[in-house]
């Protein structure tokens, strides 16, 4: 187990550091920041100023260096936009992407998990129609469509919730539904398939055949090894919702790290943009190692080695 | 197969994570002073040559005589010229006190820079425009009808001045009694030297018009403060780079202040002395402003008590927003204004801010040779491509080539329908554009009718076959999706009326922060959509993104000569030679096609049925502005 953890943390800081050498590489590639900010007047002395204040005329290894070098202590360097410690600036955004993805995985996880398992227990009902309807539906609809249709039918028409940005509770329902529809289609379909080939088993008809009641067979028998798969599935997905929820949170106005990642995109602000990166690969690589170990935890076929 | 203990375990902790995901969420989420005012009644001396000018008859059939009272600038030969003096007057009662709340959304909420050095191109005039810091001079209170004039912007913080055209000075009084927000205390010449100073030390980022030709500004006694130009530099139009109806000034900061709590925390804290006081300012989320209760101008005392302003970064979010009522002020555009208004029951458009030029520009022309502060050779430019998939540019070692591209330019520009793209596009609302010189309109006594762009699809025809342009050639046309001066609209349109004489056209819709390097770098060789400004003086600079510098450019370099015309115009102390200049430089513009404008698009806000007046001006960029004119139900 320690072999195995120890070996998967490697690759984790493997993984990372490419990461690192990308973000910067690109965020270098998206042209000098300074062409952004100045204007007519700017004189070739201001240029030179402004680019040795900023590490600009140093050869792109150093500056990689100095930056990584200041990336490990959590020193991003100083937004060009809004003058402050890009860090800072990052970690503020956190907990607006947080609450909306754990918003939308909780959506996720109400309506797939019942809707997967009623499919799957119901086939050829009406709740199977509905719960494949349902998937259907959040794996084609564009989160930007889906986003604007809430808001004019529930917000404006139903005058049900707000109409986006953060606040109480109510606002986080319409956004979170927005983000997790999509997840929760991906949870009726592994949930279906995974149940209708336990409930097909050997040992879910023995059960049957001792008379073990249906809920029981259902949620003791059935579920708890169907959900194997999609317990995976929800460690990537959270990791997902955190990380690509930039379009929800433009709709609704969400001031999470998705919009301030594009935003930096716009802005060429490279300490934020290569930080916000940077974050959100240590969090999506560090949801995977959290969901290797728990897999060869659950799964006895999965070995450490 | 049996259950077995780890399948329990995973049953476990499905329900602890389920139960442990609804609960998070919820937790993050949780996460009649009676005042009497001093008024200060002005005379105000201001020298003045009047000239009447008869408008001569546009038709035949009508003759129109309108006498038109022109400013102008009396050359001056003595050292001194005193332009307006302030005297004392008598007390006033103070109005009633602001009542209320207001919600704006805006597409954008900027962060919290209040240093000038530190601000980046276009911040400053958001900070001043919303009511929180003010630049030194104030134009008399205007509507979009006036212009303002130069020589009564001595209704702000600077109240009067002395120019000594010699020393190449302007001393300027400063109001007395003028208080920062919060405690730090009174506004003097001291806090005007530093914010102007700070903004123009070495390796700023201040985007400010008069950067390059500022020595230094000077303490003279604690209402006294003096300006220093740099020999020969002294600018005639000094008012109009440091008063409220133009973009580019340095908004006053107090120097007490980033003395106590250093750069590294003032740089954040937004403390002016506007009529608004921050109390949160969060970017792309919201700010708080309330109602500054000591604020000095009488004819601006803030009437809402609070006004949130909210990003909203999404049209149709913010157009629901207004539906729901839980905004009250949005920035809509032309396309859904009318959608807009007819939502929102009660809600009244308003234009905001100067209009904005839609001009292309032929990028690709760098026909400079010298870069004329730093006496370097430019020319060629790596962006200067005349070759036969770059028929728009042209060689100025060529004169065939200069004659064929001129002739391309001509013909893309007289297929542009502008008045269709104002039908169509702008709602009605904007107009047709014939000139780059912002400030003169159709309207205007300095529009000469050669400028007159006619609409004229066969001739286009017959020009791009001359031109050896064959049907179906490509025009490439960058047309940036997310500048918010621009409307991509506008130029959709014109791509549209390029294919309809046979060309195709190819739209590149880069975000335009990815493309401006190219613009700095002069390397641009395509035909691109950008905004010019509207409005304001009529001696106006002109061409100053069309010459070699180490920063923006519009993608094309002027010849020499002209980019001559604008320096000696920058410095011209009579008002009529820069008019004259001026026209010179449009006349030469419209000789070459050195640029296409298209139309002039007005931003328009539109004001829910709570806000019962609200006035904001027209001099100043098209962000949310003038908050103290607002009064709510």
């Amino acid at each position: 187990m320690t072999r195995f953890l120890v070996r998967r943390l490697i690759y984790l800081v493997v993984v990372i550091l490419i990461a690192t050498v990308l973000v910067f590489t690109l965020s270098r590639l998206s042209g000098d920041p300074r062409a952004l900010f100045l204007s007519e007047y700017t004189s070739q002395a201001d240029w030179d100023a402004w680019g040795r204040e900023m590490g600009l005329d140093k050869p792109y290894v150093f500056q990689y260096a100095i930056w990584l070098g200041k990336a490990v202590r959590g020193d991003f360097g100083v937004s060009l936009r809004d003058q402050t410690p890009a860090f800072g600036v990052i970690v503020s955004r956190i907990p607006a992407t947080l609450q909306l993805a754990l918003g939308a995985f909780v959506f996720a996880l109400v309506t797939g998990i019942p809707l997967g398992v009623l499919s799957a227990v119901k086939r050829g009902s009406a709740w199977d129609y509905i719960g494949r309807i349902f998937a259907l539906l959040g794996q084609s609809m564009p989160a930007f469509w889906l986003g604007i249709m809430l808001i004019l039918v529930l917000a404006v028409q139903l005058d049900w919730f707000p109409t986006g940005r953060r606040g109480g509770i109510t606002h986080f329902i319409l956004p979170s539904i927005t983000l997790g529809w999509g997840a929760a289609a991906g949870f009726v379909r592994l949930i279906r398939s995974s149940m209708l080939e336990i409930l097909d088993s050997e040992y879910i008809k023995f059960a049957r055949s001792k008379g073990v009641g249906g809920p029981t067979i259902i949620w003791k028998h059935a579920f708890k090894n169907a959900a194997i798969a999609p317990l995976t599935f929800a460690g990537l997905l959270l990791a997902g919702l955190i990380t690509g929820a930039v379009v929800t949170e433009t709709v609704f106005a969400w001031p999470g790290l998705g919009r301030l990642g594009v935003d930096a995109v716009f802005n060429n602000d490279f300490p934020i943009m290569a930080g916000v990166v940077l974050i959100v690969s240590v969090m999506y690589v560090g949801v995977n190692l959290v969901v290797d170990v728990a897999y060869a935890l659950i799964d006895p076929r999965i070995r450490y080695g | 197969m049996m259950p077995s203990l780890r399948c329990r375990r995973l049953y476990c902790s499905s329900i602890l994570m389920l139960a442990l995901s609804t609960i998070l969420p919820v937790i993050l989420a949780c996460g009649g002073t009676e005042t009497v005012e001093k008024v200060v009644e002005r005379t105000v001396v201001v020298e003045k040559q009047i000239e009447k000018v008869v408008e001569k008859p546009v038709a035949q059939t009508v003759v129109v005589e309108k006498q038109i009272e022109k400013v102008v600038e009396k050359p001056v030969a003595q050292t001194v010229v005193v332009v307006a003096t302030p005297t004392p007057g008598a007390p006033t009662t103070a109005p009633s006190g602001p009542t209320g709340k207001v919600v704006v959304a805006e597409t954008r909420v900027i962060p919290p820079v209040m240093l000038p050095s530190k601000q980046g191109a276009g911040v400053e005039f958001v900070y001043v425009d919303w009511g929180v810091f003010e630049y030194l001079l104030r134009a008399k209170a205007h509507t979009s009808k006036e212009t303002p004039d130069p020589a009564e912007a001595i209704f702000g913080i600077g109240i009067g001045w002395e120019a000594d055209t010699t020393a190449e000075t302007v001393t300027f009084t400063i109001r007395k009694g003028v208080k920062f927000h919060g405690d730090w205390g009174e506004l003097t010449a001291q806090d005007v030297a530093f914010s102007f100073n700070e903004g123009n030390k070495e390796g700023t980022r201040f985007y400010r018009n008069t950067r390059d030709r500022v020595d230094r500004w000077e303490v003279v006694d604690n209402y006294l403060v003096r300006i220093h130009y740099r020999k020969g530099q002294f600018d005639p139009r000094f008012v109009e780079g440091l008063w409220n109806a133009g973009g580019g000034n340095t908004p006053l900061i107090s120097k007490k202040l980033v003395e106590t709590v250093g750069e590294e925390k003032a740089v954040t804290m937004m403390i002016g002395t506007g009529p608004f006081i921050s109390k949160k300012w969060v970017a792309d989320d919201e700010v708080v402003l309330e109602a500054n209760a000591n604020y000095w101008r009488e004819d601006g005392q803030p009437q809402v008590k609070q006004i949130r302003i909210v990003a909203i970064p999404e049209e149709q979010a913010k157009i629901a927003a207004m539906k729901t009522g839980e905004v009250d002020i949005a920035a809509i555009s032309s396309k859904f204004l009318r959608e807009t208004l007819d939502g929102v029951k009660g809600s009244k458009a308003r234009p905001v801010g100067a209009a904005q030029l839609q001009v292309v520009f032929w990028g690709g022309n760098y026909w400079a040779k010298t870069w004329v502060e730093e006496k370097k050779q430019v020319f060629p430019r790596d962006g200067l491509k005349a070759d036969a998939a770059h028929p728009w540019i042209g060689d100025p070692r060529d004169p065939a080539s200069m004659e064929r591209a001129k002739k391309v330019r001509e013909a893309l520009t007289i297929s542009i329908n502008s008045d269709l793209i104002n039908k169509k596009v702008l709602a009605g609302l904007g107009r047709s554009a014939h000139i780059y010189w912002g400030a003169v309109d159709d309207k205007s006594p300095f529009f000469q009718e050669r400028w007159r762009i006619k609409y004229d699809p066969n001739r286009a025809k017959q020009l791009l076959s001359e031109a050896g342009v064959a049907a179906g050639s490509t025009i490439p046309f960058w047309v940036p999706p997310d500048n918010p001066a621009v409307d991509p609209e506008v130029g959709f349109a014109v791509a549209q009326m390029w294919r309809d004489i046979g060309l195709k056209t190819a739209i590149e819709a880069t975000a335009y922060a990815a493309r401006r390097p190219t613009l700095v770098a002069r390397t641009i060789d395509i035909p691109w959509l950008h905004h010019g400004g509207v409005g304001g003086r009529p001696d106006t600079e002109l061409m100053g993104t069309m010459r070699p510098t180490a920063g923006f450019s519009h993608g094309l370099e002027a010849t020499d000569e002209i980019i001559d015309l604008y320096f000696a115009n920058r410095t011209e102390p009579n008002f009529l030679k820069r008019i004259e200049n001026n026209t010179k430089i449009t006349d030469w513009i419209l000789e070459w096609r050195f640029v296409t404008p298209t139309v002039v698009q007005q931003a328009h806000y539109v004001a829910g049925p709570r806000v019962l007046v609200w006035e904001p001006h027209s001099f100043a960029w098209k962000d949310f502005l003038s908050p103290e004119t607002i009064v709510v139900r």
